[in-house]
């Protein structure tokens, strides 16, 4: 390859490539959607805690109960570009988009125990972008994917709901993670529906 | 000359950083040092489980019953910085129990899940 070859990619490299990054999460293990699939009605819930261990979530119903089991998965990718000039050379600008891709299972059962219907669900869901300048050797999430994250692990922060804002607090009653008073996939917006009360912003 | 800007160019892609970590959340995951059939539909009580297991995650109000949900959560990271591409990976497992009781206090069903985390 001749220099001039070379020297334009390096430069093309370092000017477009730089800053440019994917990152990965995974919340759980990819659920084997097709086994619930093939439940039959009228199954104990013990026959399902056998197959696929503990629900994610739980609630109790007025004549029964419902199990949900879900997987997500983050996909971020950032965009960067070194800015020109002295200073320019260690700062790059970035720009970040997710997509996440959850998986959910939901089973209602009746007040014996027995299974009465189950449903499985794929979807994708935009997580956001967002737009940053940092230094050219580091490397972060520029989304905002909270509602994806705190899904899963709503059972090791309960204790902080007693510091929420007062109209979280005064909709307690209604909330939708104590495994009382219903389920909710994740990323449910917070606008309309159950949250609407705690006038969360978007 | 050439072999220098190959060079440059493979410092390049090669001048590296990379980054792991680790947290744990939640309960110790005692329940992977017991098997599951020492817990007895029918006999063992809540203040077995309690015993045995220390204090759930969470206690779930199903109508007149309970359950005991213990969850362990590990998020493990590792990242590579390149001047040109970064790349990371985060994944969480979520190690579970689950131990229901009738009104009486007595087990009726339990399960471990089967995603675990090594102790």
């Amino acid at each position: 390859m001749p220099d001039y070859a070379v020297t334009t990619v390096l430069i093309a490299m370092a000017v477009v490539g730089t800053g440019c990054a994917s990152l990965e999460q995974h919340l759980g293990d990819p659920l084997p959607l097709e086994r619930y699939e093939q439940l039959p009605t009228g199954s104990h819930y013990g026959t399902v805690l056998a197959l696929f261990g503990p629900p994610h979530r739980m609630t109790a119903l007025p004549a029964g109960m419902a199990f949900q089991y879900e997987y997500v998965r983050i996909d971020e990718r950032q965009y960067g570009l070194v800015l020109p000039g002295d200073i320019g050379k260690w700062i790059k600008a970035v720009y970040g988009t997710a997509e996440a891709t959850v998986q959910a299972v939901v089973l209602l059962f009746d007040s014996d125990g027995s299974l009465r219907g189950a449903d499985s669900e794929i979807f994708l869901a935009d997580g956001g972008g967002g737009f940053s300048m940092t230094l050219i050797f580091s490397m972060g999430s520029l989304t905002d994917t909270r509602t994806y994250e705190e899904s899963a692990d709503s059972a090791t922060v309960w204790g902080r709901g007693m510091i929420d804002p007062l109209t979280q607090v005064l909709n307690r009653d209604s909330n939708l993670e104590t495994g009382a008073n219903g389920l909710q996939l994740p990323g449910t917006p917070v606008r309309a529906g159950q949250h609407s009360l705690e006038m969360r912003a978007p | 000359m050439m072999i220098n800007r190959w060079a440059v160019a493979t410092m390049l892609m090669l001048q590296a950083a990379c980054v792991s970590y680790s947290s744990v959340d939640g309960v110790d995951n005692l329940w992977r040092e017991i098997p599951l059939e020492e817990f007895r539909r029918g006999e063992t009580t809540q203040a077995e489980v309690l015993d045995r297991l220390g204090p759930p995650s969470q206690l779930i109000r199903l109508h007149d019953s309970v359950v005991f949900y213990y969850l362990s959560q590990k998020t493990q990271g590792k990242g590579r910085v390149f001047l040109v591409w970064n790349q990371g990976e985060q994944r969480s497992r979520y190690d579970r129990a689950v131990f229901f009781f009738d009104t009486g206090g007595l087990l009726t069903e339990m399960a471990y899940s089967n995603e675990s985390i090594s102790r």
